[in-house]
């Protein structure tokens, strides 16, 4: 692979990776149910922090706290973000190899 | 791996003298050296930690979506993260060494590794770049949820991993680790005041012709953190792989224990970049603080009625802005003040001095994550039985009562403040001591010092929320 092209095929995957990390911290977010500090009833984090046997607040827990950050709101799992996760890094991983018998020429 | 320059022998006026007398070199025990140079050595631990990281990510991205109930959370922020400080000051940036994500680099590296020089730009703003990271991290961990929720740590973990393959499969050695990574910023700055010293012997090193300390051999490759032991002057980037004490042909390397925060005290080149990343972890510390304690929720509720909305996004922002800068402030505060004691550049005090506050930096770090550590330790073992479907246990998840971790926290405050107190005496000494100035140098900084000292004991008093 030519430098010019190498180049291209870098900046290119560099572009990528960074909408995939856009698009990561984007899907994150929308997925978020309940943001911390946002709109979380006492009610609801009384029924969370009870919801857990065993994961008991001891006696300095905020239960009347709202804008503390918790989240138990039912997520599934971004496939967005591990098929992204797994498209892109095996981009970086061919592209690399692609590059690498002329690499040698660089030194 | 590619043959880079190796980097200057140190000019004289740059070798100043270590005043203290090292301990004895721990590479005279046979077994310690027998360790460090084994082959098996670091990779015996890299291999474990690498599948313990695989089943934690896969708990965040795939498990329960309740932190409550997800052992990745567990894993991640209630034993590691509390962990990672107490290692770096005993064992300064070992855990870079045995760290996952720079395995995974290594793996891509020797399979598809084109072994480019580290671009110019990251050289010479790398750790900028580390420091907004880190910023930026510690925003979103509050805006968007990384901490208290499993599929945003899992989330960020697959993003750092592609910016490892990424760099791994590029570029030379590590240079994620060494110039990109926004732990490895973090590990560098507190490794600095650490336990352990890596240094090579000059006499030894005078006369050496093949420097495969730098550039490897065949019993090891060359330093993965660009490192030269020859010139190195402080432990900020050595991460104890051992390739130096394994390459090195004149068994020049030597290690010693030292007091920790005494690597503090003659930084050769200070860097005023280095000393922001130190205040700013300061900063980082208070808002850590500020968010999980009782007072925040009027500070929210005040927020919210001088600003006329709502909207977390913008008070958390603001008050990120506040907790940030005013700790960097008060840092230039205290630099101008020694300026017109010892007549240096108000940012040239900043650079020299700013690294003064790593102990207490540590202190604060540690004090704050040992809550989480011992009043939330259970839950670990208790996530970890969910894993096998057995039924999370009735009961605390505290290990120890609350008074007995402030107490600690107290004690932990009050190490880190004699350490930056003494460490910012010692720089003033080292450098203004022949002029006179020592004593109007340093008490700019002693006085900051105290006051960020009371600020962390006060928050410390207050209740503080959990993690799980």
């Amino acid at each position: 692979m030519q430098g010019s092209t190498r180049k291209v095929c870098g900046s290119i995957l560099l572009s990528l990776v960074l909408l995939f990390n856009l698009a990561g911290v984007v899907l994150a977010d929308g997925n978020n149910q309940s943001m911390p500090g946002m709109n979380m009833s006492s009610s609801d984090q009384n029924t969370n922090q009870n919801s857990m046997p065993g994961m008991n607040m001891p006696s300095t827990n905020q239960n009347s706290m709202t804008g503390m950050a918790s989240q138990s709101s039912a997520q599934g799992v971004n496939w967005y973000i591990v098929g992204g996760f797994i498209l892109f890094n095996c981009l970086i991983v061919i592209s690399a190899a692609l590059a690498k018998p002329s690499a040698k020429g660089l030194k | 791996m590619s043959i880079a320059r190796v980097p200057d022998s140190p000019k004289p006026e740059d070798q100043e003298p270590k005043p203290n007398a090292k301990s004895k070199n721990l590479l005279h025990n046979k077994t310690i050296k027998a360790i460090l140079q084994s082959p098996w050595f670091p990779g015996i631990i890299q291999v474990p930690v690498l599948l313990v990281f695989a089943l934690i990510v896969f708990e965040l991205v795939a498990g329960p979506s309740d932190a409550h109930g997800n052992f990745g959370t567990a894993g991640t922020w209630v034993l590691w993260w509390p962990l990672i400080p107490i290692i770096l000051i005993v064992l300064g940036r070992f855990w870079c060494a045995i760290c996952p994500f720079a395995t995974v680099s290594d793996w891509v590296q020797k399979w598809v590794g084109n072994q480019r020089p580290v671009p110019k730009f990251l050289k010479k703003y790398g750790i900028w770049l580390i420091d907004i990271f880190f910023i930026l991290i510690t925003w979103s961990d509050h805006v968007v949820g990384i901490v208290e929720n499993p599929r945003g740590s899992g989330t960020l973990l697959l993003l750092i991993t592609t910016g490892v393959i990424a760099s791994g499969a590029f570029f030379e050695r590590r240079t994620w680790c060494r110039y990109l990574c926004f732990l490895g910023g973090l590990s560098g700055n507190y490794a600095r005041s650490g336990g352990l010293e890596l240094s090579a012997t000059p006499e030894k090193c005078a006369s050496c012709k093949t420097q495969s300390c730098y550039k490897g051999n065949e019993k090891a490759p060359g330093c993965p953190m660009f490192e030269f032991p020859r010139t190195m002057d402080s432990m900020a980037s050595c991460n104890l792989c051992a390739n130096c004490i394994k390459s090195c042909p004149n068994d020049s390397i030597q290690l010693h224990t030292r007091i920790p925060s005494t690597g503090l005290w003659f930084i050769n080149k200070p860097k005023f970049e280095e000393s922001f990343l130190a205040i700013i972890i300061m900063g980082i510390v208070f808002v850590q603080n500020i968010t999980m304690i009782s007072i925040w929720q009027p500070i929210l509720t005040a927020l919210q009625n001088i600003v006329g909305t709502t909207n977390y996004y913008i008070t958390f922002t603001i008050t990120f802005i506040i907790a940030m800068g005013l700790p960097v402030l008060a840092l230039f505060a205290a630099s101008w003040g020694a300026k017109l004691a010892n007549g240096k550049k108000t940012v040239e005090n900043f650079a020299r001095f700013g690294y003064s506050l790593i102990p207490l930096d540590l202190a604060g770090h540690i004090a704050h994550n040992l809550f989480h550590l011992l009043a939330e330790g259970k839950s670990v073992y208790f996530t970890f039985l969910a894993l096998f479907g057995q039924a999370i246990p009735n009961g605390s998840t505290a290990l120890v009562a609350t008074p007995t971790i402030q107490l600690m926290q107290f004690i932990l405050i009050a190490l880190g403040t004699i350490g930056s107190g003494y460490a910012a005496y010692r720089i003033a000494k080292h450098n203004f001591g022949g002029e006179g100035k020592t004593a109007g140098s340093f008490v700019p900084y002693g006085v900051l010092i105290v006051v960020l000292a009371a600020i962390n004991v006060y928050l410390f008093t207050l209740p503080m929320s959990m993690r799980m």
